[in-house]
């Protein structure tokens, strides 16, 4: 039985970070959170794959993490090499990457 | 992070097994210039990049990787699939079929398994760029083998396709090469002043 929380839960199991509202850092972490829902979801759907109830939950996940992951992008630049279309000079290379 | 995509970069679509090329074409799943021991190279090498286009082509050549070693993969699963006893017998299969059945293994022709002693990662961005130009060589150089052992057509075509990415990728870490020993002597980067 999958558990109606699940997706608060993801959000709320992280360290606090202290990440003023509306900053970068502070959209970035609810991409982060909106795509892990409906990644762990996907997981359990792959064993559950007729769970109405999960399908409902990860069809608003992705979603949610399409829209949110548009309004970082249009505000702090590509996550996928895709989203660089059009960008002169190319965007995609631009430092700081995910290890920085 | 990554995400995955339900399709191969390139066909694979092979009718007639053969596990004696299976044997050979492992290698370049999990031989000392495979496909495994390029991606996990460039994707650990990034880290330690000194400017966005060497980091770029490091973390998208590291990933595109990844598509190659599952091409190799579909390969040498379609080769071995639905095999007689006599087959594996005859066509010098049974070492590999007894330690793994029809799994895809990562080793080398030679049955080595994968180590990471077939990469490096130095921390210095010419020797490692010069490792990766060399690397695609060298895989060029196998997947050339592989053409010349290799007769059936279904094979040859992603074998082809594998070949050129190689040239490719050689073309690209060249490019990044020049523009890593172009910067001004005056600058500095990971330490390291170019002259």
């Amino acid at each position: 039985m999958i558990n109606c929380d699940m997706k608060n839960e993801a959000v709320q199991s992280g360290e606090k970070q202290t990440c003023p509202s509306g900053s970068k850092d502070a959209l970035m972490r609810e991409v982060q959170a909106a795509c892990f829902a409906a990644y762990d979801l996907q997981l359990y759907l792959n064993t559950h794959p007729t769970d109405s109830r999960a399908m409902m939950m990860y069809t608003a996940a992705v979603q949610r993490k399409k829209a949110l992951t548009e309004e970082y992008e249009k505000a702090y630049g590509p996550i996928t090499a895709d989203s660089a279309a059009g960008t002169m000079p190319w965007q995609w290379i631009k430092s700081p990457w995910t290890w920085e | 992070m990554w995400s995955y995509e339900k399709k191969l970069q390139y066909p694979v679509k092979i009718k007639n097994t053969n596990p004696k090329l299976a044997q050979f074409i492992i290698s370049q799943y999990g031989g000392p210039d495979g496909e495994l021991a390029a991606s996990l190279r460039y994707l650990s090498q990034r880290f330690s990049m000194p400017t966005d286009i060497t980091k770029a082509i490091l973390n998208d050549i590291g990933t595109e990787e990844l598509a190659h070693l599952e091409m190799i993969g579909a390969i040498v699963h379609q080769l071995t699939r639905n095999l007689t006893t006599d087959q594996i017998v005859d066509q010098g299969f049974g070492a590999y079929y007894v330690d793994h059945s029809n799994a895809v293994y990562p080793s080398s022709a030679a049955g080595v398994p994968f180590t990471a002693a077939y990469i490096q990662s130095k921390g210095d961005v010419i020797a490692d760029l010069t490792e990766d130009m060399a690397a695609e060589q060298k895989a060029r150089a196998t997947y050339d083998n592989i053409l010349r052992v290799c007769d059936d057509p279904d094979v040859r075509d992603p074998i082809k396709f594998l070949r050129q990415r190689e040239v490719v990728h050689f073309q690209r870490f060249g490019e990044a090469l020049r523009h890593v020993t172009d910067l001004s002597p005056c600058k500095k980067y990971n330490g390291v002043t170019f002259k």
